[in-house]
């Protein structure tokens, strides 16, 4: 993922380049409003994300956003803002902010808030891989349904993707539970248990249903 | 701010002279209050007036007809021959009469003795020497207006004549009262016709000033446009102090504004950076020393949430003051509620589902104070919601009431809820929870007109009950 951060002070600008690209993104940092615009000229169309910081030396963030929004860009924007005016967070959405992440944050929410924001403004690619009712994206790990993608959180991700995987479709819960948790991360059957509960119940509604069989696991099974 | 010149407004419609009392007054009221009672005091002082000059007048010109009359009938008696020779002049009381439908008694004396007339009249002055004299006088139970003229019969003055004239005065009384009643009426006419004028011209005054409540109170919180309207010179002077004092508290409100994002922006951000660096630190330690840096950096986020609580309720103050109310689809703002809060809860393996009913919920409320309030229950929810719960929210829609429910699988509240909705009162030991958020709720809940409930259900958990009027 190409991101572009905007973010003028020093040493949040710093962990967060070096955050992301040791997530293997790529990072063009602007510390100014004017580097911003800079940056946006030389390879705009190039960047999947923007993170732009809201309150910057040279001028306010949001003239940026009001601006590549003016110029039709849809790049996804996640705006980073220490402002608690309550007034500033619909303003922030209404000039065209996608998300919006008040700070200090977690970088696992950042990350979580940016993988959302790139996979909303992802076109569906042809010749994907058919999964009933759905078809799965492997690139950008997406699963689709005719023209939406369907919302998963990602461990509902996972296991989607472990059925996928597996021939005849059949997983035991020991096999999702390897795909869920790393082995230093101390967890139950039962959580496999409801992360299944979850998915099932939000993929019923495409008529998708997962059997349990005894001893074996689950059978994920479409039934028009 | 701004209610502050509404209120500045409302008391300049009042008098400059009584801006100092505390009881709120009406200038209407009390003008007419002054404006009647000086007509009644007009009308009763008019009336008296010309009652009095009406009844001089009357009197003077009844007791100048009786003289005249009485000195015709005095004329009349001679002496002839020795003896006394009179014969009375009828066509005299026909004068009297036309005057006015009064009765009329007359005497003439020789001396003491009745010659002609009514024998029992009263006794005046019969003196001798006295040639006239006027005097009321109560006769057959009537008050009869007397004139009494005399002459000497013969030169030697030996012997006196003496003519006593009466005339009763109902239809006198009642010309003198018609008369003051007139005057008075008169005055009461012109003094209405001048009230009515004043009252006009009040309401002329006043109608600019009215134009100004209406435009201030009608007006969003945040406008601190001039005020123009088309007003009197008298009225322009306050209109121009109003505008003035405008601008300065606009002027104000920015500066604090810019302060507070100033201050917010400049004490967050090196917060941000400090968890960010404990947080990349924590990945490259191992053992205590990872477990410290990763305190540090959560540490570092509650004290950024307990500034951004304590400048959450600073501006909520600032809002729920103004009643800044607009029609708003409550699914939709819920759902906008949950997706903010979605990967928070997603961390913990919290489960954040809508049950929605499938009616529209329409509510006027102040979006933004409510959509805070709503972050601040499923804040709270999840964070005392276990690992891989699930936190349930739905609307009840009551004829007077919507009810918000947010119910969760957590500890509950204890024996004691409502004391968690004090700000900085909290369940939590490890003094990383705000402890404002219950408050802020509570507080949005009840500008609204409406409650929070926290309860403890009985299958475990806890569950926030947002009501607020329809």
């Amino acid at each position: 993922m190409k991101c572009l951060v905007v973010e003028d002070t020093p040493s949040l600008a710093q962990h967060l380049t070096s955050h992301l690209t040791q997530a293997s993104h790529t990072v063009d940092l602007a510390t100014t409003l004017k580097q911003a615009f800079q940056c946006w000229e030389l390879s705009g169309p190039q960047y999947d994300v923007v993170i732009l910081d809201i309150s910057l030396p040279d001028g306010e963030g949001s003239t940026f956003l009001e601006a590549i929004r003016k110029a039709h860009s849809q790049v996804g924007v996640l705006v980073l803002t220490a402002r608690s005016h309550l007034d500033d967070k619909v303003h922030l959405l209404d000039a065209g902010a996608d998300d919006y992440l008040t700070k200090p944050f977690e970088l696992k929410e950042l990350d979580a808030r940016l993988r959302v924001l790139h996979r909303r403004g992802l076109g569906k690619l042809p010749d994907l891989q058919a999964f009933p009712p759905f078809e799965y994206d492997p690139i950008h790990r997406v699963f689709w349904f005719q023209r939406d993608q369907v919302s998963l959180r990602s461990q509902e991700l996972k296991l989607l993707e472990a059925f996928l995987d597996t021939p005849g479709h059949v997983c035991s819960k020991a096999s999702l539970m390897d795909r869920l948790y790393s082995l230093d991360q101390a967890v139950t059957e039962n959580a496999v248990e409801v992360h299944m509960g979850r998915l099932r119940k939000k993929l019923k509604a495409y008529g998708v249903e997962f059997e349990t069989l005894r001893g074996l696991g689950y059978r994920y099974a479409f039934k028009p | 701010m701004a209610s502050n010149l509404k209120r500045f407004v409302g008391l300049a419609i009042a008098m400059r002279s009584n801006l100092s009392q505390d009881a709120p007054w009406s200038l209407k009221r009390r003008l007419f209050r002054q404006w009647l009672f000086i007509l009644v005091a007009l009308s009763i002082g008019t009336y008296l007036t010309a009652s009095l000059i009406a009844q001089s007048v009357v009197q003077k010109s009844q007791d100048n007809l009786l003289q005249s009359i009485a000195q015709v009938i005095l004329d009349s008696v001679v002496q002839r021959n020795q003896g006394v020779e009179f014969d009375l002049p009828y066509s005299a009381f026909d004068v009297l009469g036309y005057a006015a439908p009064e009765q009329i008694y007359y005497q003439v004396r020789l001396n003491k003795e009745v010659i002609a007339g009514y024998a029992d009249l009263p006794n005046f002055n019969r003196s001798i020497g006295v040639t006239k004299l006027t005097q009321t006088a109560v006769y057959l139970h009537q008050e009869v207006r007397f004139v009494q003229l005399s002459k000497p019969l013969n030169p030697t003055q030996s012997e006196m004549v003496y003519v006593l004239l009466g005339q009763t005065q109902d239809s006198y009384e009642n010309t003198i009262e018609n008369i003051a009643m007139l005057a008075a009426s008169g005055t009461i006419v012109a003094f209405v016709i001048l009230a009515i004028l004043g009252f006009t011209g009040l309401q002329a005054t006043l109608k600019p000033l009215a134009r100004i409540q209406h435009n201030l109170n009608s007006r969003p919180a945040e406008d601190f446009t001039p005020v123009t309207t088309n007003a009197p010179n008298e009225i322009n002077t306050l209109i121009t102090t109003l505008n003035q004092t405008l601008e300065r508290h606009k002027r104000l409100l920015e500066q604090s504004r810019n302060f507070i994002a100033e201050a917010t922006h400049q004490i967050k951000t090196p917060i941000a950076a400090l968890s960010i660096e404990s947080e990349l630190l924590a990945k490259e330690l191992s053992g205590t020393l990872r477990d410290r840096a990763h305190n540090l950096s959560v540490r570092a986020r509650y004290t950024s949430k307990l500034i951004h609580q304590l400048l959450t309720q600073a501006s909520l103050t600032y809002r729920l003051t103004d009643q800044i109310k607009q029609p708003t689809a409550l699914k939709g703002l819920i759902r906008s509620v949950l997706h903010t809060l979605d990967t928070h809860a997603e961390r913990k393996g919290v489960a954040l589902n809508f049950v929605e009913s499938e009616d529209p919920v329409l509510i006027s409320c102040d979006a933004i104070a409510l959509r805070e309030a709503l972050v601040c229950l499923l804040d709270n929810a999840i964070d005392f919601s276990p690992e891989l719960s699930d936190i349930e929210v739905y609307i009840e829609v009551s004829p007077t009431h919507v009810e918000i429910h947010v119910s969760d699988q957590g500890p509950g509240f204890g024996s004691d809820p409502d004391r968690l909705k004090k700000a900085f009162v909290t369940t939590r030991d490890d003094h990383q929870g705000g402890g404002l958020g219950l408050a802020i709720a509570e507080r949005v809940a009840a500008q609204h007109g409406g409650s929070l409930t926290l309860l403890n259900q009985p299958q475990g958990g806890g569950r926030c009950v947002l009501s607020l009027p329809v």
